[in-house]
């Protein structure tokens, strides 16, 4: 479990978080959404122990992240795994290398171990036989999937995901958030993934953060979205006149 | 008082490279990576530039002995020592600055834009440590060496083209170069090589490790390793002189 509470972050004069509070359960897959500029990717970068929070704190478990000690610190980071938007591939490195890289860093297994668990990280995330080939081989979607195999290499608690959809084509953005979602409810992961996209926020969110200019304006649940109140949320949602229409027809019908 | 603020801040940054590794046997991979790059990398360029500036040295310091009374042997004595003192450490160093300054600071850079040094810190993992330490341990292991591959090559170009251009005799050279050989010199030289090293591997690596945006600033930042990384050897040049001679 993570939690935020009254999280404040300031950037000079400018207060980009505003005692953001949040809860993100185990099991369940928790989206943040927001438009360009709203603080996800601030908020993200809290959560990951980037950047410090001016005010508030943020527990995992009942560790109060930023109040620990270095050495407490690295142990928590252990079990977190990132997606990030662009990757984040280590360049020099093959597929393999890749996901192996966390493994020969911290696990205490055999060699023979660790490359067992780059095969199986890569057969979960559809890429197996793809070992050798370099980074600079991969298409989008398939930089993606490494960069998975890669955060749950070292069988992550945590699991963020920035982003990861954009780049994509619809059909491999689907296919990216069943394999997000199958690893959360696999191994009880607490996942939270910073998105603008709506198919993916009603594909697998949970639990859904709407955050507008740096606050949380809104939390619920994907079913209650469709049925909100909050203008801000309404307006991010059914952003194109296409889904306005489709919003009034629904209404219509439900009258 | 910007100068103080990035000084400040390339202090705390050289301070994190004195942690605990996580791994010692991936840091010692990632040393012999950056040894090879940096030092097998660069022996072409060294030798081209010492080869060259020896050769030249010897033209000049002929064409500048006009007096007939001077022994040839002065021109050994020159060459020679102006490898040890300057021409080795300094100018090669100079070019050490722009090769493989502009590397590390575009590599560094590089993965602090596209998230590769996020990746790294949320995996728990020192990122200045397992990036930037390797490289200058690599820098002060291998700079050193070139530049006595430099001295070497640049004291035996200006003595062969000074044989094959009928300038001074190859036993004049070597007399006159053995006449003024002190060992402190070579002391000194080997002390500016590392202490330039040293320079141009932290500097460089400070320049890529801040970098913010995308790869315009890379390329500024690779410029910047470059220009500060040649005005430090120079100021360190004028102080270590100053001090030790």
């Amino acid at each position: 479990m993570i939690e935020i509470q009254s999280v404040t972050k300031n950037f000079g004069q400018k207060t980009v978080l505003h005692r953001l509070s949040a809860r993100f359960e185990p099991g369940h897959v928790s989206m943040i959404i927001g438009s360009s500029g709203s603080g996800k990717s601030v908020l993200m970068k809290i959560l990951v122990g980037l950047f410090a929070p001016d005010d508030g704190h943020v527990f995992y478990g009942s560790n109060d992240f930023f109040n620990l000690d270095i050495e407490a610190k690295t142990e928590i980071r252990k079990q977190i795994g990132m997606l990030f938007q662009n990757s984040a591939l280590f360049d020099s490195l093959n597929v393999a290398q890749n996901v192996l890289f966390p493994l020969q860093m911290f696990s205490n297994h055999t060699a023979r171990q660790q490359l067992e668990r780059v095969n199986h990280c890569l057969e979960r995330v559809g890429l197996a036989g793809t070992n050798h080939l370099h980074t600079s081989q991969l298409s989008g979607g398939m930089r993606k999937r490494v960069g998975i195999a890669r955060a749950i290499a070292l069988e992550p608690r945590y699991l963020f995901c920035d982003e990861p959809n954009s780049g994509l084509d619809p059909l491999t953005s689907i296919k990216i958030d069943e394999l997000i979602r199958e690893i959360t409810l696999e191994s009880d992961i607490t996942t939270v993934v910073n998105s603008h996209d709506m198919n993916s926020v009603m594909e697998i969110g949970d639990h859904i953060c709407f955050l507008f200019q740096g606050r949380m304006l809104w939390t619920g649940s994907k079913s209650n979205i469709m049925e909100t109140d909050c203008q801000e949320l309404n307006d991010f949602v059914f952003a194109t006149s296409f889904l306005k229409q489709m919003r009034g027809r629904s209404k219509g019908h439900a009258r | 008082m910007i100068f103080f603020y990035h000084l400040g801040r390339y202090l705390l940054l050289l301070r994190r490279l004195f942690k605990k590794p996580e791994n010692r046997l991936l840091y010692g991979q990632e040393l012999i990576r950056q040894m090879y790059s940096i030092g097998v990398g660069s022996i072409g360029i060294v030798t081209i530039i010492a080869v060259f500036s020896g050769a030249v040295t010897t033209v000049q310091t002929a064409y500048q002995l006009i007096a007939g009374w001077i022994s040839k042997s002065v021109i050994g004595a020159i060459v020679s020592d102006s490898s040890l003192l300057e021409l080795g450490p300094t100018i090669t160093s100079l070019v050490l600055a722009g090769k493989i300054g502009s590397s590390i600071a575009s590599e560094i850079g590089t993965m602090r834009v596209t998230e590769q040094i996020d990746a790294l810190e949320i995996m728990g993992i020192n990122a200045p440590g397992y990036l930037i330490g390797p490289k200058i341990l690599a820098a002060l292991l291998t700079i050193p060496l070139l530049i006595v591959l430099s001295i070497s090559l640049c004291t035996a170009g200006g003595m062969v083209v000074g044989e094959l251009t009928g300038i001074v005799p190859y036993t004049q050279f070597v007399e006159g170069a053995r006449s003024t050989f002190q060992t402190y010199n070579l002391i000194f030289s080997m002390t500016k090589a590392i202490t330039f090293s040293f320079l141009i591997s932290s500097i460089s690596a400070y320049q890529g490790y801040y970098v913010e945006g995308g790869s315009l600033e890379v390329g500024k930042a690779s410029t910047m390793a470059v220009v500060f990384s040649s005005v430090a050897i120079l100021v360190a040049d004028y102080v270590l002189a100053q001090l030790l001679l």
